[in-house]
């Protein structure tokens, strides 16, 4: 019997994708994974990721390097930062990995804390790896997470793919 | 990766330090090669720094490490030969922060190699980032997580698993 499960597998069709929802997730198990290829047709490559559909009390802090130079800083409150990730400005083909684990996500009295493991890269423009934490200031069981580009409107493009795990 | 469930613990009552015994080297007839552990709400009453031994050895010099850290405004980096157990979060736990831990410790089982481990720690401070060694060839069979001279509050807690081989 494994501890991890995939929950749901969404992979992004010819179409693209404006936003990637996983709802009613089991409250079975103690944690989340969230595993991501991911590339947009934005500008930028800031890309967020909600619970429950809530835009408030997030911090996110971030340590980001680029091979010649290393900086952190803080960011949005709006929602959990995935990373600046590979967009329409990166080479053709590429896309970024992400891993996002957030535990003990069920609890109904604790705030979430999360921690983010992320890269863009192509060789081509400035490669950046960003080591991303932060906490959620709610309490509420995590039930449904979404995620969504920086810029409304635009769209994750297709062969991204996001999976959602549980660990018992 | 498989991941199996081995233990989890809870905290219930403040206590300073949380103990896993007796580490299987198989899970449900499956051998399991590395160790995942996830420390998650972690609270203690005061600052403190968190800390992690194996077989509850403490020789001095023994768990060299070193990591990197953002604070949001500035970043840095450090490290430590001499040791007499893994300092887990450099700095102090925040009280109330709801800390979180995630650990892989490889090769577990072997008796031909030092161990050597990777962490991820979240605290109201900013990412850490580790790599550590425990300079010992023994096979891990317990590991202890404790704080200096505090105790964890309640709900405090811990999941260990094993990484299928």
């Amino acid at each position: 019997m494994t501890a991890m499960t995939l929950v749901s597998t969404v992979a992004v069709g010819s179409g693209g994708a404006t936003s990637v929802d996983f709802n009613s997730i089991p409250q079975t198990g103690k944690t989340l994974l969230v595993l991501s290829s991911i590339r947009t047709n934005d500008n930028a490559g800031g890309t967020f990721l909600r619970f429950n559909g809530s835009s408030a009390n997030y911090n996110n802090r971030l340590l980001q390097g680029n091979g010649s130079s290393v900086i952190s800083y803080n960011n949005i409150t709006s929602a959990v930062f995935l990373g600046d990730l590979n967009n329409q400005q990166n080479l053709a083909n590429t896309f970024s990995n992400v891993v996002c684990t957030i535990p003990n996500y069920t609890s109904a009295t604790a705030f979430k804390r999360y921690a983010i493991e992320s890269v863009s890269e192509d060789n081509v423009n400035t490669a950046n790896q960003m080591i991303i934490t932060g906490r959620w200031q709610d309490t509420s069981a995590i039930t449904s997470i979404t995620l969504t580009t920086q810029n409304a409107g635009q769209a994750f493009v297709q062969h991204s793919s996001f999976s959602l795990y549980i660990i018992s | 990766m498989a991941l199996l469930p081995i233990a989890s613990q809870i905290v219930s009552t403040p206590v300073n330090q949380v103990q896993f015994t007796s580490i299987p080297t198989s899970v449900n007839g499956v051998t399991i090669r590395d160790l995942l552990l996830i420390g998650s709400n972690m609270t203690a009453s005061l600052d403190d720094s968190i800390r992690v031994r194996l077989n509850n050895a403490s020789s001095t010099n023994t768990y060299p490490h070193l990591f990197m850290l953002g604070s949001g405004s500035s970043s840095g980096q450090s490290g430590s030969n001499n040791g007499n157990a893994w300092f887990i979060q450099d700095g102090n736990l925040a009280t109330n922060q709801q800390d979180m831990v995630v650990m892989h410790i490889l090769d577990f089982t072997q008796t031909d190699k030092h161990k050597t481990a990777l962490w991820r720690y979240s605290n109201g401070f900013g990412p850490y980032a580790y790599a550590a060694r425990w300079a010992d060839t023994s096979a891990v069979v317990s590991l202890q997580i404790f704080l200096n001279t505090q105790n964890f509050n309640a709900g405090s807690r811990f999941d260990l698993y094993g990484v299928q081989a």
